[in-house]
């Protein structure tokens, strides 16, 4: 049979795997000289080896294709199939086969009746119906696809079963070719092949209008008639005929239907829910080829990096694609200069065509993230109209505030918005998202559930004078009592209240929110029972603004039930009992349990950890989460690590414009100022403010808060100037962001009081402080420690200012407030005490101002986190105080010790 | 879920030394893999060849997972190759029997009836006595033809499951590729 020696030894075969590598990557040319020279007489042994070299041909793909071949060719043997040619299904005759597949055989089959005579085809399902609960859910669900009615979807005109069991499923006869064969064949140019696949578009969003997602669109399920009519074919059939399959718990299956590489999606990859956004995924991919002749993504043949390809790997754009000079064809694949032959043009101009607007556009709909695709097969469908009519396209590359932009643009054009209400409505946004998850299993509750949301935002309240700055909770609450008419339906009710619910969260109302939720809580109970998933969703979000409002042991009820319902449900390592572990780390933060917390977080963090690009926002989260609680713990360093962990997963995986971004970037700087890192923490914050102004708007909270702090650090370096520009900024920021009189502004106020109180600018710095002071009395309470310290504040300056006996009972009270939370050694009590002893000077009680005096400066200079400014005033007021008391010797020592800025304790 | 916890417990035991972990995980895969291919086998349309490594790799994340440590997936893949080698022959013999016995009429959701193959230039049988063959010489190099073409895996994988350096799987994949094609070429 062959050349091969009859004997094999150990030793021989040493010998030829040995001289088989010697001469693999030789020259034929000289293979036979050397192998002359090391088999010496063995001519056996030289002719194997030759033989053996001969046979190494990398291209060969003889096993591969004998596998192929056991795979591919598993229909059904001719025999049984043209038995039934000629017979009856139902009222039509089978005329012939026309193909056959995994999941059953198609025939062409005509209706025969007296009055007209019409072609069909139909799908004999290759398995049996059992479960007679399936067959009528089958049945409702068929009728729903029947419905679709477009002139580019074949219509499903019927269904049954046969006298046997076997179902099997009419749909109109498509005499065609599949779109990519049609394409090439006609030679379609890149212009003529966009239209043809906006026919496409326009089918696809038809289905989803109709709440029908196809799962299963690629180009062999695309065919294409003789007069240019694109017609789908087989949609929703996938999921018609996989509930029928034992693996299914229901019409909702998530996951795989076909692992192909080429036609996977990340959702089927990760076993995620598949939605009308998997069909624009396909739509992708599909675009993809028709344009490029290739597949989107190379994944060859490990199975491994396959399902990495597709959940990590961003496509090469379709330009690059069809520039490269080498194509690695595989098996099956067009050759390169065929591509652009097939297209009507050149290489070069293929790729000039490609690039730009169509390499955005495929990308946008390939994108890993579902909810972050085009938001329709329409939108997808108007953006090839546009570059083809040469306007500017939606799609851009991949960024963040783009997204943003355009989804305010699209639902609330004309409606100057406030910038809390941007974020309320990229909250809805995702909310949306969520709903259109649940499409097969809501189908009434996700269309009324946005029509709603979209009333809301198109039409601003006529009544309202203000009309153009319309607020984000006076939206909220108008949508809050539109629901309350919602009764009939509770779903739909059920819904819209978490999401409203979760929207007042997300704007800092908690009473509100938890209203909102405990109902939609309440209806959920009623009508899905205790077990429901959503039940468990619903208490995780609940328990937020509890915890906020420190209903600790609600939340703590709510949250432990949440888990153990996602435990059973989803897995221990599900994102859903990392999303409960998250949110239970925050509960123990907020009691003080900071051991425990750290631990949940940490859990949460390993657990999205696995889950890869899809949670990487979450991951981040988790590591944020983590940094806070390992502050307060005092452990700068880790929290530091955890917050770069955290930048650097948001850059990487959702751009440099995504709002955590700045968030983090704060975060960041303030670990590394009280870790005393000034330099670095000052660039930082100016890192922060930058990136919150670009991401968030020039009035976004963020940028004042940041601005406030570099204000403080500043003061504390001593660049006044500097400092005072930060410190009106962050006022003028926060005023514009939150109004006059919240308490972030009174904070301001004072941080800049105390700057000017250090220039000598003693009135300005009184009226900030006394209007601080109003603020602070009517939004956190007379008693709360931001009141102690305007006091302080106050007293110092009124001291100054020569009033030293209007200072003492200001200062009295700040006391008060500080001892009831502060032990003796806290620097913030110090810091009042020292200001007391500042005044009582003043008063000329020397004595009792000296003793305040010894008793705090200790506390103050030892401490860590009381800037040495602190230090140096209640140095500057001993100074005074032995100066106006006659001890110029006490004086001097204290003179001495500002010179040398060093602050030794007392002994 | 359950399911996927045992199987990554037994990867993990069975990496930690225990022999016992594969004996009972290469069913659970072996199953998998039948009840997959019972149910892809020529579902796809021409041209979008349904890939044996496709249906590894659906199978490895049904049953573990995606988080799951490289070198347990390696292993896994392993298995998993060598499953689908039983599988593939089995159809091809089933497909041999029916050639000569007459065709089974019909075809229900238990057996997948495999029709005559247009007369390719190689069986998969062939190719597989061939294996057999280069296995009793030399066991590693069979076992990377099956890991390779029948898992699809790379050669890094294939380094770390034969615990070889990839340079190796390298060469013994050459020579046994050429082997196999030498034992096919008619004399």
């Amino acid at each position: 049979m062959n050349s091969a020696p009859p004997e094999l030894s150990p030793d021989r075969w040493a010998r030829v795997e040995q001289l088989f590598d010697a001469v693999a990557d030789m020259p034929v040319s000289e293979r036979a000289a050397y192998l002359r020279k090391a088999c010496g007489d063995d001519g056996e042994l030289r002719a194997y080896i030759e033989a053996l070299a001969r046979s190494d041909v990398a291209k060969n793909t003889v096993i591969e294709d004998a596998i192929h071949d056991v795979l591919d060719l598993a229909s059904p043997d001719a025999g049984s199939l043209t038995d039934i040619v000629g017979e009856r299904i139902g009222p039509y005759r089978i005329v012939s086969i026309i193909g056959s597949g995994g999941m059953g055989v198609v025939y062409l089959a005509e209706r025969a009746d007296e009055h007209f005579r019409q072609q069909v085809a139909i799908k004999v399902v290759r398995q049996r119906l059992i479960d007679p609960e399936i067959e009528a859910r089958l049945v409702g669900e068929r009728q729903i696809l029947a419905n679709l009615q477009h002139p580019n979807i074949a219509r499903l005109f019927d269904g049954g079963t046969t006298a046997d069991g076997t179902p099997y499923l009419v749909m109109e006869y498509i005499d065609g070719l599949p779109i990519d064969e049609y394409c090439d064949g006609r030679r379609l140019t890149v212009n003529e092949r966009l239209e043809l696949f906006r026919k496409i578009c326009s089918a696809v969003h038809y289905a989803h209008q109709n709440l029908v997602v196809h799962r299963d669109i690629k180009p062999t399920n695309i065919l294409v008639t003789a007069d240019g009519t694109p017609k789908l074919l087989d949609f929703g059939i996938a999921k018609l005929l996989d509930a029928g399959g034992a693996a299914t718990d229901g019409l909702t299956r998530v996951g795989a239907v076909m692992m192909t590489p080429e036609n996977a999606t990340p959702e089927q990859v990760q076993n995620g829910p598949i939605t009308t956004a998997t069909d624009i995924y396909a739509l992708g991919l599909l675009l993809y080829r028709l344009l490029t002749g290739q597949p989107a993504y190379r994944v060859g043949n490990s199975p491994s990096a396959m399902a990495q390809a597709i959940c990590e790997h961003v496509p090469e754009r379709p330009s690059t694609a069809v520039r490269r000079h080498s194509v690695e064809a595989a098996p099956g694949e067009m050759k390169p200069e065929l591509i652009w032959r097939y297209r009507g043009t050149t290489r070069e101009k293929l790729s000039r065509l490609l690039k730009g607007d169509l390499d955005n556009i495929v990308l946008l709909a390939l994108r890993k993230e579902p909810q972050r695709r085009y938001r329709s097969a329409h939108e997808l469908s108007e953006d090839l109209r546009l570059h083809l009519a040469s306007l500017p396209v939606l799609a851009q590359p991949d960024t963040w505030s783009y997204r943003t932009g355009k989804f305010i643009r699209r639902h609330v054009a004309g409606v100057a918005m406030s910038v809390a209400l941007v974020g309320l409505l990229v909250a809805f946004g995702v909310a949306m998202t969520v709903q259109n998850q649940r499409i097969a299993e809501e189908r009434d509750t996700a269309r009324q559930v946005s029509t709603f949301l979209e009333e809301i935002f198109m039409t601003p309240d006529p009544g309202n004078a203000r009309g153009l700055d319309i607020s984000a909770k006076e939206i909220l609450a108008k949508g809050a009592e539109r629901i309350s008419g919602l009764d009939s339906q509770p779903a739909v009710q059920a819904t819209l209240m978490e999401t409203i619910g979760r929207v007042y969260f997300n704007l800092g109302e908690y009473e509100p929110s938890i209203d909102m939720l405990e109902a939609s809580l309440r209806i959920r109970s009623n009508e899905l029972g205790e077990h429901h998933p959503l039940i468990a969703a619903t208490k995780n979000q609940l328990a937020l603004p509890l915890i906020r409002t420190a209903d600790y042991k609600r939340a703590g009820i709510l949250l432990q039930e949440a888990l153990e319902r996602n435990r059973s449900l989803y897995g221990d390592s599900s994102t859903e009992v990392a999303a409960s572990f998250y949110n239970l780390a925050e509960l123990h933060q907020a009691t003080g349990n900071l051991e425990e917390a750290a631990r949940l977080a940490r859990e949460s963090i390993d657990i999205y950890a696995a889950q890869g690009e899809l949670h990487a926002a979450e991951l981040a989260e988790g590591k944020s989460a983590l940094a806070r609680i390992l502050v307060v713990n005092n452990e700068l360093d880790q929290a530091e690590t955890l917050y770069r962990e955290a930048l650097a997963l948001v850059r990487t995986h959702l751009g440099h414009d995504h709002p955590l971004n700045a968030y983090y970037l704060q975060n960041l700087a303030v670990v590394l100022n009280s870790k005393g890192d000034i330099v670095t923490a000052e660039a930082m914050f100016r890192d922060a403010i930058a990136a919150a102004r670009n991401i968030l708007g020039d009035d976004h909270d963020l940028v004042g808060s940041s601005l406030v702090m570099l204000g403080t650090l500043l003061h504390n370096k001593g660049e006044h100037a500097a400092a005072e520009r930060a410190l009106r900024e962050a006022l003028a920021v926060h005023t514009n962001a939150r109004g006059p009189d919240h308490p972030f502004v009174a904070y301001d106020m004072t941080s800049l009081a105390m700057l000017l109180q250090d220039e000598g600018l003693l009135e300005e710095a009184e009226s900030l402080l006394k209007g601080a002071l109003r603020i602070y009395e009517a939004s956190v309470g007379p008693d709360h420690q931001y009141v102690a310290s305007t006091l302080t504040e106050l007293g110092v300056v009124l001291t100054d200012r020569n009033l030293p006996q209007d200072a003492e009972p200001l200062l009295l009270r700040a006391l008060e407030i500080r001892r009831r939370d502060f032990p003796d050694t806290h620097p913030l009590l110090a810091a009042t005490n020292l200001a007391y002893s500042h005044a009582l000077a003043r008063l000329g009680r020397y004595d009792e101002a000296e003793r305040l005096l010894l008793d705090n400066v200790p506390t103050l200079a030892g401490s860590a986190t009381a800037p040495d400014r602190r230090a140096r005033r209640a140095m500057q007021w001993a100074v005074s105080l032995y100066e106006d008391w006659e001890k110029p010797e006490e004086a001097d020592l204290y003179r001495h010790r500002i010179q040398v800025q060093k602050v030794e304790p007392f002994d | 879920m359950a399911c996927a916890r045992a199987v990554t417990t037994l990867l993990g035991q069975w990496r930690e030394g225990d022999e016992g972990a594969l004996v009972e995980l290469a069913p659970l895969v072996y199953e998998e893999l039948r009840a997959l291919a019972r149910r892809y086998m020529g579902s796809e349309g021409a041209g979008h060849t349904l890939q044996a490594t496709g249906l590894v790799n659906e199978a490895f994340i049904r049953l573990a997972g995606m988080d799951v440590p490289w070198s347990d997936r390696a292993h896994f893949y392993a298995v998993a190759a060598r499953s689908m080698r039983r599988i593939l022959v089995d159809h091809a013999k089933a497909r041999r029997r029916e050639k000569r016995g007459g065709a089974a009429r019909h075809a229900s959701l238990e057996t997948v009836v495999i029709p005559d193959a247009a007369a390719g230039p190689a069986d998969l049988l062939d190719i597989d006595e061939a294996l057999e063959r280069l296995a009793r010489i030399d066991a590693r190099k069979g076992e990377v033809i099956v890991l390779h073409y029948f898992g699809g895996m790379t050669y890094d994988e294939m380094a770390e499951a034969l615990d070889v350096s990839p340079a190796t799987v390298h060469r013994d994949l050459r020579l046994a590729k050429a082997w196999i094609l030498n034992e096919l070429r008619p004399a």
